[in-house]
């Protein structure tokens, strides 16, 4: 087992080594105490409940469909981390939540996941339920006071919140983390045990 | 998704060729943008997109951009995407300079141009000509391709 990571890790650095020998001691996805169950609307008019995903991995972000510049950025790296990831991209479940409820309904996230090509479901609920799921999570949202064409603008966190199998918040990811790292984190959470 | 794929990467690799032709060839002018500058697609139902590009200034006084117009959309707007901790925050922007003999960078994440109200659906490889109007007077036309992401490496507008 040494030596096929030895081999593996080719002259990297010795931390990397240690992570890619043993799964689920790397410090970098430990578990987080923010985040938990939620219960939201998904597109075909049913609830999701995040527990009872229990196959795959979930990245999940605040967004809206009127946000012109970091959403569909987020979701063409979405769309970059599946392909990174192969055969395996089928164990993990993007999950888009609204931070425009007013505007955008689950079938217009839905449209949005499809066209950037990302398995992943469009999540609605309402603006109480959505600041609650948000500030347990560490996410913020707020309508801009902006005046624009657009109608408003909605500031929010662009945080990827990578959460293992069991639900559990492993990692919060920073909208300059780049997509290669992202799928090494997925792909070692899809290597520790399910219970 | 592989066949999804496949003509983005062919356009991609394409892209320096396809795209952000402006009507006054970067070389001649004082005031151009160089090519790799380009609209993101986003979906059919969207009402606003954004677009970027590099502006390059070769003359000796400040250029400010103070606004933009396309055929494409209601509205063109200048905006700053900013990051306050956490938070990323839209801001609009009256003007946005451009300094003399350098440039200005209009990138996702960043100072962008925002495309409000789509009168149709963007076609992907298609091309939006925009107008840019500089306090100076000065008017520059350009057409940027729609593509899903930013080309690889955006070539450079070089001297002749």
């Amino acid at each position: 087992m040494r030596t096929t990571c030895a081999a593996r890790a080719g002259g990297v650095a010795i931390s990397l080594l240690l992570w890619s020998c043993a799964p689920g001691t790397d410090p970098e996805l430990e578990v987080l105490t923010l985040g938990g169950d939620f219960e939201l609307a998904s597109a075909d008019g049913s609830r999701f409940r995040l527990s009872d995903r229990s196959q795959e991995v979930k990245l999940l972000y605040f967004g809206y469909t009127h946000c012109p510049d970091a959403c569909p950025a987020a979701l063409g790296k979405i769309q970059e981390v599946e392909r990174l990831l192969g055969a395996k991209r089928e164990a993990l479940l993007t999950l888009l939540v609204t931070v425009d409820p007013a505007r955008d309904s689950s079938e217009r996230l839905r449209e949005w996941l499809d066209f950037f090509g990302v398995r992943g479901l469009g999540l609605w609920g309402s603006e109480q339920e959505l600041r609650e799921l948000a500030s347990r999570y560490g996410a913020f949202f707020e309508r801009s006071p902006q005046e624009t064409a657009a109608g408003y603008l909605v500031d929010h966190t662009t945080y990827l919140f990578l959460i293992d199998r069991q639900g559990r918040l492993r990692k919060v990811i920073g909208s300059e983390v780049e997509p290669v790292r992202i799928a090494k984190w997925i792909k070692q959470l899809l290597r520790e045990p399910n219970p | 998704m592989l066949l999804r794929s496949l003509p983005q990467t062919a356009l991609l690799l394409l892209a320096p060729a396809l795209v952000a032709v402006p009507s006054r060839l970067c070389g001649e002018s004082t005031l151009g943008i160089r090519t790799g500058g380009w609209v993101r697609a986003v979906p059919a139902s969207a009402e606003v997109t954004a677009a970027y590009l590099v502006l390059e200034n070769r003359g000796t006084a400040i250029e400010t951009l103070v606004g933009a117009a396309s055929p494409a959309c209601q509205e063109v707007e200048l905006h700053e995407t900013v990051q306050e901790g956490a938070k990323m925050r839209m801001v609009r922007v009256e003007r946005m300079e451009v300094p003399a003999g350098g440039t200005l960078e209009l990138r996702p994440g960043g100072a962008h141009l925002m495309l409000i109200g789509l009168r149709a659906p963007l076609e992907e490889g298609s091309k939006v000509p925009i107008t840019l109007r500089f306090a100076s007077g000065t008017v520059l036309e350009v057409e940027l391709s729609v593509l899903r992401a930013a080309p690889a490496s955006p070539a450079h507008c070089h001297d002749p």
